[in-house]
Protein backbone atom coordinates (compact mmCIF):
# COMPACT_ATOMS: atom_id res chain seq x y z
CA UNK A 1 0.00 0.00 0.00
CA UNK A 2 1.02 3.53 -1.13
CA UNK A 3 1.45 5.96 2.16
CA UNK A 4 -0.51 9.02 1.51
CA UNK A 5 1.61 10.78 4.22
CA UNK A 6 3.79 14.23 2.79
CA UNK A 7 7.75 11.87 2.94
CA UNK A 8 10.36 13.98 3.81
CA UNK A 9 12.13 14.19 0.92
CA UNK A 10 8.85 15.43 -1.02
CA UNK A 11 8.72 18.30 1.81
CA UNK A 12 12.23 19.41 1.62
CA UNK A 13 11.46 19.76 -2.53
CA UNK A 14 8.26 21.68 -1.86
CA UNK A 15 10.48 23.89 0.41
CA UNK A 16 13.58 24.31 -2.14
CA UNK A 17 10.89 25.02 -4.84
CA UNK A 18 9.26 27.41 -2.73
CA UNK A 19 12.21 29.57 -2.03
CA UNK A 20 13.10 29.25 -5.46
CA UNK A 21 9.79 30.97 -6.40
CA UNK A 22 10.27 33.40 -3.75
CA UNK A 23 14.14 34.29 -4.62
CA UNK A 24 12.53 34.74 -8.11
CA UNK A 25 10.05 37.62 -6.63
CA UNK A 26 12.49 39.00 -4.19
CA UNK A 27 15.05 39.62 -7.43
CA UNK A 28 12.18 40.80 -9.28
CA UNK A 29 11.02 43.00 -6.99
CA UNK A 30 7.32 42.84 -7.53
CA UNK A 31 5.96 43.13 -3.88
CA UNK A 32 9.74 44.70 -2.07
CA UNK A 33 10.26 46.92 -5.30
CA UNK A 34 12.53 49.41 -4.12
CA UNK A 35 10.46 52.94 -3.60
CA UNK A 36 11.32 55.41 -6.29
CA UNK A 37 13.93 58.02 -5.50
CA UNK A 38 12.52 61.04 -4.39
CA UNK A 39 13.58 64.26 -6.12
CA UNK A 40 16.03 65.98 -3.56
CA UNK A 41 14.27 69.50 -4.80
CA UNK A 42 11.17 68.31 -3.12
CA UNK A 43 9.75 71.41 -0.92
CA UNK A 44 9.39 70.98 2.43
CA UNK A 45 7.96 73.04 5.22
CA UNK A 46 7.73 73.92 8.88
CA UNK A 47 3.73 74.46 9.14
CA UNK A 48 0.97 74.49 6.44
CA UNK A 49 0.98 73.01 3.35
CA UNK A 50 3.48 72.63 0.42
CA UNK A 51 2.91 75.40 -1.77
CA UNK A 52 2.03 74.33 -5.78
CA UNK A 53 4.52 74.75 -8.21
CA UNK A 54 4.19 78.24 -9.60
CA UNK A 55 3.00 78.44 -13.09
CA UNK A 56 5.87 80.91 -13.99
CA UNK A 57 8.32 77.23 -13.23
CA UNK A 58 7.38 75.47 -16.42
CA UNK A 59 8.29 77.49 -18.85
CA UNK A 60 12.41 77.19 -17.66
CA UNK A 61 12.12 80.82 -17.21
CA UNK A 62 15.67 81.84 -16.27
CA UNK A 63 15.72 85.41 -14.99
CA UNK A 64 13.94 87.12 -12.35
CA UNK A 65 14.13 90.52 -12.22
CA UNK A 66 15.04 92.94 -9.22
CA UNK A 67 13.60 95.35 -7.97
CA UNK A 68 14.49 98.45 -6.16
CA UNK A 69 11.46 99.28 -3.91
CA UNK A 70 11.17 102.80 -2.46
CA UNK A 71 13.79 102.82 -0.01
CA UNK A 72 11.73 104.89 2.78
CA UNK A 73 12.97 103.49 6.56
CA UNK A 74 10.67 103.62 9.16
CA UNK A 75 10.48 106.22 11.82
CA UNK A 76 13.08 108.44 9.40
CA UNK A 77 15.61 105.52 9.58
CA UNK A 78 16.13 105.93 13.85
CA UNK A 79 14.63 102.53 15.02
CA UNK A 80 17.36 100.79 17.10
CA UNK A 81 17.01 97.79 18.52
CA UNK A 82 19.06 96.21 21.88
CA UNK A 83 18.61 92.34 21.62
CA UNK A 84 20.02 89.90 23.60
CA UNK A 85 23.91 88.62 22.85
CA UNK A 86 24.83 91.80 21.46
CA UNK A 87 28.03 91.52 22.35
CA UNK A 88 30.28 92.99 19.55
CA UNK A 89 32.81 90.77 18.92
CA UNK A 90 36.84 91.03 17.27
CA UNK A 91 38.54 95.02 16.87
CA UNK A 92 38.25 95.85 13.47
CA UNK A 93 42.09 94.91 11.88
CA UNK A 94 42.10 92.35 14.00
CA UNK A 95 42.95 89.09 11.98
CA UNK A 96 39.78 86.85 11.49
CA UNK A 97 42.18 83.88 11.51
CA UNK A 98 39.49 81.22 10.12
CA UNK A 99 39.75 79.85 6.66
CA UNK A 100 36.81 81.32 5.00
CA UNK A 101 39.25 84.88 4.85
CA UNK A 102 41.34 83.91 2.41
CA UNK A 103 44.90 85.57 2.45
CA UNK A 104 44.19 89.64 3.31
CA UNK A 105 41.05 90.06 4.15
CA UNK A 106 39.32 92.09 1.59
CA UNK A 107 36.04 92.80 3.05
CA UNK A 108 34.90 96.35 3.70
CA UNK A 109 31.96 98.04 5.67
CA UNK A 110 28.68 99.17 3.85
CA UNK A 111 27.46 102.02 6.16
CA UNK A 112 25.17 102.84 3.52
CA UNK A 113 22.39 100.03 4.06
CA UNK A 114 19.58 101.76 2.91
CA UNK A 115 20.66 102.05 -0.40
CA UNK A 116 19.91 99.29 -2.64
CA UNK A 117 20.89 96.17 -2.90
CA UNK A 118 22.35 97.06 0.74
CA UNK A 119 18.57 97.63 1.97
CA UNK A 120 17.62 94.07 0.36
CA UNK A 121 19.82 92.25 2.71
CA UNK A 122 18.84 91.10 5.94
CA UNK A 123 20.05 90.00 9.16
CA UNK A 124 18.56 86.99 10.19
CA UNK A 125 18.60 85.54 13.96
CA UNK A 126 16.91 82.36 15.25
CA UNK A 127 17.35 79.30 17.39
CA UNK A 128 20.26 78.02 15.01
CA UNK A 129 22.06 81.51 15.43
CA UNK A 130 22.95 84.33 13.05
CA UNK A 131 22.79 84.05 9.51
CA UNK A 132 22.24 86.61 6.18
CA UNK A 133 19.72 86.61 3.76
CA UNK A 134 18.31 88.48 0.96
CA UNK A 135 14.94 89.91 -0.35
CA UNK A 136 13.48 88.01 -3.21
CA UNK A 137 9.70 89.22 -2.94
CA UNK A 138 7.59 91.71 -0.70
CA UNK A 139 7.49 88.81 1.92
CA UNK A 140 9.77 86.38 1.22
CA UNK A 141 13.79 86.02 1.89
CA UNK A 142 16.59 83.45 0.34
CA UNK A 143 19.01 81.68 2.30
CA UNK A 144 20.76 79.13 3.42
CA UNK A 145 18.66 75.38 4.24
CA UNK A 146 21.04 74.47 7.52
CA UNK A 147 19.93 78.32 8.91
CA UNK A 148 16.20 77.61 8.73
CA UNK A 149 16.74 73.41 9.39
CA UNK A 150 19.39 72.05 11.61
CA UNK A 151 17.85 68.40 11.80
CA UNK A 152 14.67 70.48 13.32
CA UNK A 153 13.62 73.62 11.93
CA UNK A 154 14.98 76.95 13.53
CA UNK A 155 12.10 79.21 15.81
CA UNK A 156 11.85 82.36 16.69
CA UNK A 157 12.90 83.57 13.25
CA UNK A 158 13.70 87.44 13.20
CA UNK A 159 15.11 89.36 9.74
CA UNK A 160 15.73 92.69 9.94
CA UNK A 161 16.57 94.48 6.50
CA UNK A 162 19.58 96.81 6.12
CA UNK A 163 20.39 96.26 9.49
CA UNK A 164 23.46 98.42 10.76
CA UNK A 165 24.72 97.36 13.72
CA UNK A 166 22.19 98.73 16.17
CA UNK A 167 19.98 100.69 13.72
CA UNK A 168 17.09 99.06 12.14
CA UNK A 169 16.44 100.99 9.64
CA UNK A 170 13.68 99.18 8.05
CA UNK A 171 12.39 97.50 11.47
CA UNK A 172 11.77 93.75 12.00
CA UNK A 173 9.99 91.13 10.58
CA UNK A 174 9.23 87.44 12.04
CA UNK A 175 9.14 84.32 9.49
CA UNK A 176 5.76 82.98 9.75
CA UNK A 177 6.56 79.71 7.54
CA UNK A 178 9.83 78.02 6.38
CA UNK A 179 10.86 76.27 3.05
CA UNK A 180 13.30 74.22 2.42
CA UNK A 181 13.94 70.86 0.31
CA UNK A 182 14.07 67.04 1.38
CA UNK A 183 18.12 67.34 -0.45
CA UNK A 184 18.96 68.80 2.34
CA UNK A 185 16.75 68.23 5.38
CA UNK A 186 16.69 64.59 4.82
CA UNK A 187 20.00 63.61 3.11
CA UNK A 188 22.28 66.85 4.42
CA UNK A 189 23.12 67.15 1.04
CA UNK A 190 25.37 70.61 0.44
CA UNK A 191 24.35 70.20 -2.93
CA UNK A 192 20.53 71.47 -1.91
CA UNK A 193 21.42 73.76 0.80
CA UNK A 194 18.66 76.32 0.37
CA UNK A 195 15.75 77.76 1.47
CA UNK A 196 13.54 80.75 2.77
CA UNK A 197 11.44 82.69 4.86
CA UNK A 198 8.15 83.63 4.60
CA UNK A 199 7.75 87.33 6.65
CA UNK A 200 4.91 88.32 8.69
CA UNK A 201 5.41 91.59 6.49
CA UNK A 202 5.48 92.80 3.37
CA UNK A 203 8.90 94.77 3.88
CA UNK A 204 10.02 93.75 0.27
CA UNK A 205 7.94 96.55 -1.44
CA UNK A 206 9.71 99.24 0.49
CA UNK A 207 13.68 97.50 0.21
CA UNK A 208 13.06 96.47 -2.79
CA UNK A 209 14.57 92.72 -3.86
CA UNK A 210 17.14 91.18 -5.70
CA UNK A 211 16.59 89.02 -8.82
CA UNK A 212 18.48 85.83 -9.73
CA UNK A 213 19.07 84.09 -12.34
CA UNK A 214 19.97 80.49 -14.10
CA UNK A 215 22.88 79.84 -15.83
CA UNK A 216 23.64 76.92 -17.57
CA UNK A 217 26.90 77.34 -19.08
CA UNK A 218 30.02 77.72 -16.61
CA UNK A 219 30.09 80.80 -14.48
CA UNK A 220 34.05 80.61 -13.93
CA UNK A 221 35.71 84.07 -14.26
CA UNK A 222 32.13 86.04 -14.03
CA UNK A 223 32.51 88.64 -11.13
CA UNK A 224 31.12 87.41 -7.67
CA UNK A 225 29.85 89.79 -5.20
CA UNK A 226 28.57 89.09 -1.24
CA UNK A 227 27.64 90.95 1.72
CA UNK A 228 26.32 90.08 4.67
CA UNK A 229 26.84 89.65 8.19
CA UNK A 230 29.98 88.33 9.52
CA UNK A 231 29.80 87.41 13.20
CA UNK A 232 33.45 88.41 13.66
CA UNK A 233 33.09 92.36 12.98
CA UNK A 234 30.96 94.47 15.22
CA UNK A 235 27.61 92.81 15.83
CA UNK A 236 25.03 93.09 12.77
CA UNK A 237 26.69 95.47 10.77
CA UNK A 238 26.85 94.55 6.83
CA UNK A 239 30.41 93.81 5.04
CA UNK A 240 30.70 92.95 1.18
CA UNK A 241 33.24 91.47 -0.30
CA UNK A 242 34.47 91.08 -4.50
CA UNK A 243 35.91 88.22 -6.36
CA UNK A 244 35.14 86.40 -9.14
CA UNK A 245 33.83 82.47 -9.20
CA UNK A 246 36.84 80.35 -9.46
CA UNK A 247 35.11 76.58 -10.01
CA UNK A 248 31.68 75.83 -11.23
CA UNK A 249 30.42 72.49 -10.23
CA UNK A 250 26.84 71.39 -11.12
CA UNK A 251 25.30 72.41 -7.58
CA UNK A 252 28.08 74.60 -6.67
CA UNK A 253 30.20 77.77 -7.14
CA UNK A 254 32.96 78.23 -5.31
CA UNK A 255 34.84 81.63 -4.53
CA UNK A 256 37.67 83.85 -2.66
CA UNK A 257 35.17 86.30 -1.66
CA UNK A 258 36.21 87.02 1.69
CA UNK A 259 33.33 85.63 4.50
CA UNK A 260 32.92 84.74 7.95
CA UNK A 261 30.77 83.13 10.67
CA UNK A 262 27.05 84.36 10.38
CA UNK A 263 27.13 85.05 6.47
CA UNK A 264 25.69 81.91 5.36
CA UNK A 265 22.46 82.51 3.15
CA UNK A 266 24.19 85.83 1.95
CA UNK A 267 23.41 86.57 -1.81
CA UNK A 268 26.40 85.98 -4.13
CA UNK A 269 25.65 88.60 -7.17
CA UNK A 270 26.63 89.93 -10.02
CA UNK A 271 25.42 92.09 -12.65
CA UNK A 272 25.82 89.98 -15.93
CA UNK A 273 23.55 88.40 -18.48
CA UNK A 274 21.50 91.32 -18.72
CA UNK A 275 20.26 91.18 -15.03
CA UNK A 276 21.20 93.76 -12.69
CA UNK A 277 21.84 92.34 -9.24
CA UNK A 278 20.69 89.03 -9.78
CA UNK A 279 21.88 86.46 -7.16
CA UNK A 280 23.74 83.37 -8.59
CA UNK A 281 24.32 81.53 -5.56
CA UNK A 282 23.56 81.09 -1.69
CA UNK A 283 26.48 81.63 0.07
CA UNK A 284 26.88 78.75 2.86
CA UNK A 285 30.59 77.34 3.48
CA UNK A 286 33.90 78.06 4.55
CA UNK A 287 36.90 77.14 2.87
CA UNK A 288 36.70 73.45 1.59
CA UNK A 289 38.83 71.10 -0.17
CA UNK A 290 38.72 73.49 -2.85
CA UNK A 291 40.21 76.10 -1.42
CA UNK A 292 37.59 78.42 -1.73
CA UNK A 293 34.43 79.13 0.17
CA UNK A 294 31.51 77.89 -1.30
CA UNK A 295 27.62 78.31 -2.31
CA UNK A 296 24.49 76.94 -3.65
CA UNK A 297 24.65 77.43 -6.94
CA UNK A 298 20.65 78.74 -8.50
CA UNK A 299 20.28 75.69 -10.96
CA UNK A 300 16.85 75.28 -12.46
CA UNK A 301 15.71 73.64 -9.81
CA UNK A 302 16.64 76.05 -7.27
CA UNK A 303 15.38 78.59 -9.21
CA UNK A 304 11.97 77.25 -9.78
CA UNK A 305 11.56 76.70 -6.06
CA UNK A 306 12.84 80.52 -4.95
CA UNK A 307 9.98 81.20 -7.62
CA UNK A 308 7.74 79.19 -5.96
CA UNK A 309 8.24 80.20 -2.54
CA UNK A 310 8.37 83.93 -3.60
CA UNK A 311 4.62 83.22 -5.03
CA UNK A 312 3.73 81.60 -2.57
CA UNK A 313 1.13 83.70 0.03
CA UNK B 1 19.83 -0.16 -0.55
CA UNK B 2 19.42 1.37 -4.58
CA UNK B 3 15.95 2.78 -2.65
CA UNK B 4 18.10 4.30 0.18
CA UNK B 5 20.46 5.80 -2.15
CA UNK B 6 17.81 7.23 -4.69
CA UNK B 7 16.57 8.98 -1.35
CA UNK B 8 20.06 10.04 -0.24
CA UNK B 9 20.59 12.04 -3.36
CA UNK B 10 17.09 13.83 -3.21
CA UNK B 11 17.65 15.49 -0.21
CA UNK B 12 21.31 16.71 -1.31
CA UNK B 13 19.87 18.10 -4.45
CA UNK B 14 17.02 20.18 -2.41
CA UNK B 15 19.26 21.44 0.18
CA UNK B 16 21.39 22.60 -3.23
CA UNK B 17 18.21 23.95 -4.19
CA UNK B 18 17.61 25.87 -0.84
CA UNK B 19 20.89 26.96 -0.70
CA UNK B 20 20.64 28.59 -4.39
CA UNK B 21 17.13 30.58 -2.98
CA UNK B 22 18.42 31.46 -0.19
CA UNK B 23 21.49 33.32 -1.95
CA UNK B 24 19.27 34.75 -4.69
CA UNK B 25 17.17 36.35 -1.82
CA UNK B 26 20.22 37.77 0.12
CA UNK B 27 21.34 39.08 -3.33
CA UNK B 28 17.80 40.77 -4.11
CA UNK B 29 17.61 42.34 -0.90
CA UNK B 30 21.09 44.29 -0.75
CA UNK B 31 20.33 45.15 -4.52
CA UNK B 32 18.45 48.25 -5.00
CA UNK B 33 18.97 51.07 -6.83
CA UNK B 34 21.66 53.84 -4.79
CA UNK B 35 21.39 57.47 -4.57
CA UNK B 36 22.85 59.44 -7.05
CA UNK B 37 21.71 62.76 -7.22
CA UNK B 38 24.09 64.04 -10.24
CA UNK B 39 21.88 64.17 -13.26
CA UNK B 40 23.87 66.57 -14.95
CA UNK B 41 27.78 66.96 -15.99
CA UNK B 42 30.46 68.42 -13.92
CA UNK B 43 30.94 71.60 -15.66
CA UNK B 44 33.92 72.21 -13.67
CA UNK B 45 36.23 74.43 -15.41
CA UNK B 46 38.08 76.39 -12.63
CA UNK B 47 41.98 77.05 -11.97
CA UNK B 48 41.00 75.15 -8.27
CA UNK B 49 41.77 71.80 -7.46
CA UNK B 50 38.47 69.36 -9.22
CA UNK B 51 36.28 68.18 -6.77
CA UNK B 52 33.53 65.36 -7.59
CA UNK B 53 29.94 66.99 -6.79
CA UNK B 54 29.44 62.89 -5.73
CA UNK B 55 31.97 62.85 -2.74
CA UNK B 56 30.56 61.64 0.54
CA UNK B 57 28.20 64.75 2.01
CA UNK B 58 30.29 65.90 5.14
CA UNK B 59 27.98 68.54 5.31
CA UNK B 60 26.38 70.30 8.27
CA UNK B 61 24.98 68.88 10.68
CA UNK B 62 25.94 65.37 9.91
CA UNK B 63 23.29 62.74 11.01
CA UNK B 64 22.00 60.59 8.41
CA UNK B 65 18.58 60.46 7.66
CA UNK B 66 17.57 64.10 8.90
CA UNK B 67 16.18 63.23 11.82
CA UNK B 68 16.29 65.86 14.12
CA UNK B 69 19.89 65.50 15.49
CA UNK B 70 21.28 66.81 18.90
CA UNK B 71 24.28 69.08 19.01
CA UNK B 72 27.01 67.38 18.39
CA UNK B 73 29.21 70.36 20.56
CA UNK B 74 28.06 71.75 23.80
CA UNK B 75 29.71 73.95 26.18
CA UNK B 76 29.45 77.11 28.68
CA UNK B 77 32.01 79.79 28.58
CA UNK B 78 32.76 81.54 31.90
CA UNK B 79 35.06 84.92 32.91
CA UNK B 80 37.84 84.28 35.37
CA UNK B 81 35.52 85.09 38.04
CA UNK B 82 33.27 81.76 37.06
CA UNK B 83 30.60 84.13 36.00
CA UNK B 84 29.06 83.31 32.64
CA UNK B 85 29.70 85.11 29.50
CA UNK B 86 27.37 86.56 26.72
CA UNK B 87 27.88 87.50 22.78
CA UNK B 88 31.20 85.62 22.90
CA UNK B 89 31.41 84.08 19.24
CA UNK B 90 31.89 80.27 18.86
CA UNK B 91 33.52 79.13 15.42
CA UNK B 92 34.49 75.46 14.73
CA UNK B 93 37.78 74.70 12.18
CA UNK B 94 37.67 71.11 10.93
CA UNK B 95 41.29 69.67 11.66
CA UNK B 96 40.36 66.84 9.63
CA UNK B 97 42.32 66.27 6.09
CA UNK B 98 41.12 67.11 3.87
CA UNK B 99 39.41 69.24 6.73
CA UNK B 100 35.36 69.55 6.30
CA UNK B 101 33.30 72.47 5.23
CA UNK B 102 32.02 74.80 8.07
CA UNK B 103 28.61 76.22 7.82
CA UNK B 104 28.39 80.02 8.28
CA UNK B 105 26.39 80.50 11.06
CA UNK B 106 27.51 82.72 14.00
CA UNK B 107 26.78 80.74 17.05
CA UNK B 108 27.14 83.03 20.23
CA UNK B 109 26.60 82.62 23.97
CA UNK B 110 23.54 83.13 25.81
CA UNK B 111 22.87 85.16 28.90
CA UNK B 112 23.89 82.08 30.40
CA UNK B 113 27.10 81.58 28.50
CA UNK B 114 25.93 78.52 26.99
CA UNK B 115 26.35 77.16 23.51
CA UNK B 116 25.42 74.69 21.52
CA UNK B 117 26.82 73.61 17.56
CA UNK B 118 25.78 70.68 15.34
CA UNK B 119 28.64 69.36 13.56
CA UNK B 120 29.72 65.92 11.44
CA UNK B 121 31.82 63.52 13.36
CA UNK B 122 35.48 64.60 13.43
CA UNK B 123 37.92 66.70 14.60
CA UNK B 124 37.54 70.33 15.31
CA UNK B 125 39.26 73.58 16.90
CA UNK B 126 36.90 75.63 18.44
CA UNK B 127 37.60 79.33 18.43
CA UNK B 128 35.78 81.46 20.85
CA UNK B 129 36.45 85.33 20.92
CA UNK B 130 34.65 88.40 22.29
CA UNK B 131 35.10 91.94 23.28
CA UNK B 132 37.00 92.92 25.91
CA UNK B 133 38.55 88.87 25.94
CA UNK B 134 41.41 87.48 24.82
CA UNK B 135 40.35 85.16 21.82
CA UNK B 136 40.95 81.34 22.67
CA UNK B 137 40.95 78.18 21.05
CA UNK B 138 40.55 75.00 22.36
CA UNK B 139 40.20 71.13 20.23
CA UNK B 140 37.67 68.88 20.79
CA UNK B 141 36.70 65.19 18.73
CA UNK B 142 32.86 64.65 18.32
CA UNK B 143 32.41 60.66 17.51
CA UNK B 144 29.25 59.76 15.94
CA UNK B 145 26.39 59.56 17.74
CA UNK B 146 27.91 61.03 21.08
CA UNK B 147 27.78 64.84 22.17
CA UNK B 148 31.00 66.19 23.08
CA UNK B 149 31.17 69.26 26.38
CA UNK B 150 33.54 72.00 26.11
CA UNK B 151 33.65 74.49 28.69
CA UNK B 152 35.70 77.52 28.23
CA UNK B 153 36.95 80.12 30.43
CA UNK B 154 38.21 82.99 29.62
CA UNK B 155 40.87 85.70 30.46
CA UNK B 156 41.17 89.30 29.88
CA UNK B 157 44.12 90.97 27.77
Amino acid sequence: MHSLRLRPSRMIRSLGTLSLVLSAIFVTGAPLQAKPKEDPNTIVTNIGAVPPASSDTGKQERISLPFEGTGVPVNGGTETVNEQPVAAVASPGQEAGVESVIGSDGRYNITGTTSFPYRAIVHITSSIGGCSGWMISANTVATAGHCIHNGAWATNVKVYPGRNGSTTPYGSCNGRQLFAVSGWTSSRSRDYDYGAIKLDCTVGNTTGFFGYRVSSSSLTGQPSYTAGYPGDKTYATMWRADDSVRITQTYRLYYANDTYGGQSGSIVWNNEAGCSTCGIAIHAYGVDGTGYNGGTRITQSVYNNLTTWRNAP
Amino acid sequence: MQAIRRDGRRPVGVLLLLLVGLLLVACGSTGGASADDSDAPVTNTGSGAPVDPNAPVTGFPGQPGGAASAPAVRGRVLDAAGQPVAGVLVLPESTDSPSQAIPEIAVMTDEQGQYQWSLPPGSYTLRFSAEGYSATSEPVIIAPGATATLDVTLQKP
